[in-house]
């Protein structure tokens, strides 16, 4: 709670400071930090909703088997394609992974699952064909699935 | 820019989810009452505290650093120096990923190269320093500076063989 106080306090601190320097400009980031919250906002009841139910189910004694099944190459799997499919934004894929790194989940598990949330997203793979072209689309999303395990492998031997 | 987020999927789901808990609600209202009872709200807690500061940051970044500038500040470098704004300009814009697609195409149009516009979009998807804070918080110190530095070079890695395979359509070669 306090790291989360002093990071409020230096935030702050920073807004005021630039505040004083343009109170127009200012203003326009309260508008925008406003928006954002209105945006984010179904999301954000969603994955509280979400917590909550995590923990019952990571509670349940059966599910610690279930857990281990998972810990292996499969887990790794599961963990890419659901990172691709769903499509939430980075800080509130960290709680997620914090709250399956407390239910004992390999960390390494959780590293694929985050950089494949990040990283591949097939919802926008449009948009960005339309950007860049199909090959750039393809090409990143493959190499991305592809080192969204390799990170993860590392990341769970180094842990 | 996360005011871009797009809501209307997540506003579909919430609905069924609530529809869902109020069903069983009627069912079976024990239920709902030892796990709201049990349940650690700490992390819960702490996502709500960071949060204002999260977006008021988010907010200065958006408005202190526009569009306009970072797209003419970064046309104007090549080199190792290019390769570093782009990756530090993608780390700090903030805003989901497929707005930085058509940034990306912006900046090859004014002849950013493919490899610094790929690292940029690499950079926006797999590292956002204002974020890196909810990181820092839930996944301890460890797990970041892992994560982070085996990150960078498989984003380095991902846009060369993109710029070296010429992997983008023609009229932005």
């Amino acid at each position: 709670m306090n790291s989360a106080l002093t990071f409020n306090m230096i935030v702050l601190a920073v807004f005021l400071v630039f505040y004083i320097r343009n109170s127009k400009k200012g203003k326009e980031v309260i508008i925008s930090a406003a928006r954002s919250l209105k945006a984010i906002a179904p999301l954000l009841i969603i994955i509280i909703i979400a917590l909550i139910f995590m923990q019952v189910i990571f509670s349940e004694k059966s599910i610690t088997g279930y857990i281990n099944e998972f810990s292996g190459p499969r887990g790794y799997l599961v963990a890419v394609i659901f990172g691709a499919i769903i499509h939430i934004p980075m800080f509130i894929a960290f709680p997620v992974g914090g709250q399956l790194l407390q239910a004992g989940i390999n960390p390494g598990i959780i590293a694929v699952l985050i950089t494949s949330l990040v990283m591949v997203h097939f919802i926008t793979i449009p948009v960005e064909i339309k950007e860049l072209g199909l090959k750039f689309a393809v090409i990143r999303n493959l190499l991305s699935i592809l080192f969204a395990v390799v990170i993860g492998i590392i990341l769970g031997v180094l842990y | 820019m996360i005011h871009k987020t797009k809501n209307k999927h997540h506003k579909i789901i919430l609905a069924i989810i609530t529809i869902i808990i109020v069903a069983t609600l009627a069912i079976s209202p024990e239920f709902y009452e030892n796990m709201l009872v049990s349940t650690d709200y700490s992390s819960i807690i702490l996502i709500l505290a960071y949060l204002p500061g999260f977006l008021i940051l988010m907010g200065l970044f958006e408005v202190w650093l526009p569009q306009k500038f970072v797209m003419n500040h970064l046309g104007k470098h090549s080199g190792f120096k290019g390769a570093f704004y782009s990756f530090a300009l993608g780390s700090i814009m903030p805003g989901p990923l497929y707005l930085a697609f058509p940034f990306a195409a912006t900046l090859l149009r004014k002849k950013v190269s493919l490899f610094n516009a790929a690292l940029f979009i690499g950079a926006w998807s797999s590292l956002k320093i204002g974020e890196e804070i909810f990181e820092l918080q839930f996944l301890g110190l460890k797990f970041l500076l892992l994560r982070i530095a085996i990150t960078i070079p498989f984003v380095i890695l991902t846009s060369y063989i993109i710029s070296r395979a010429h992997l983008v359509r023609e009229s932005l070669r």
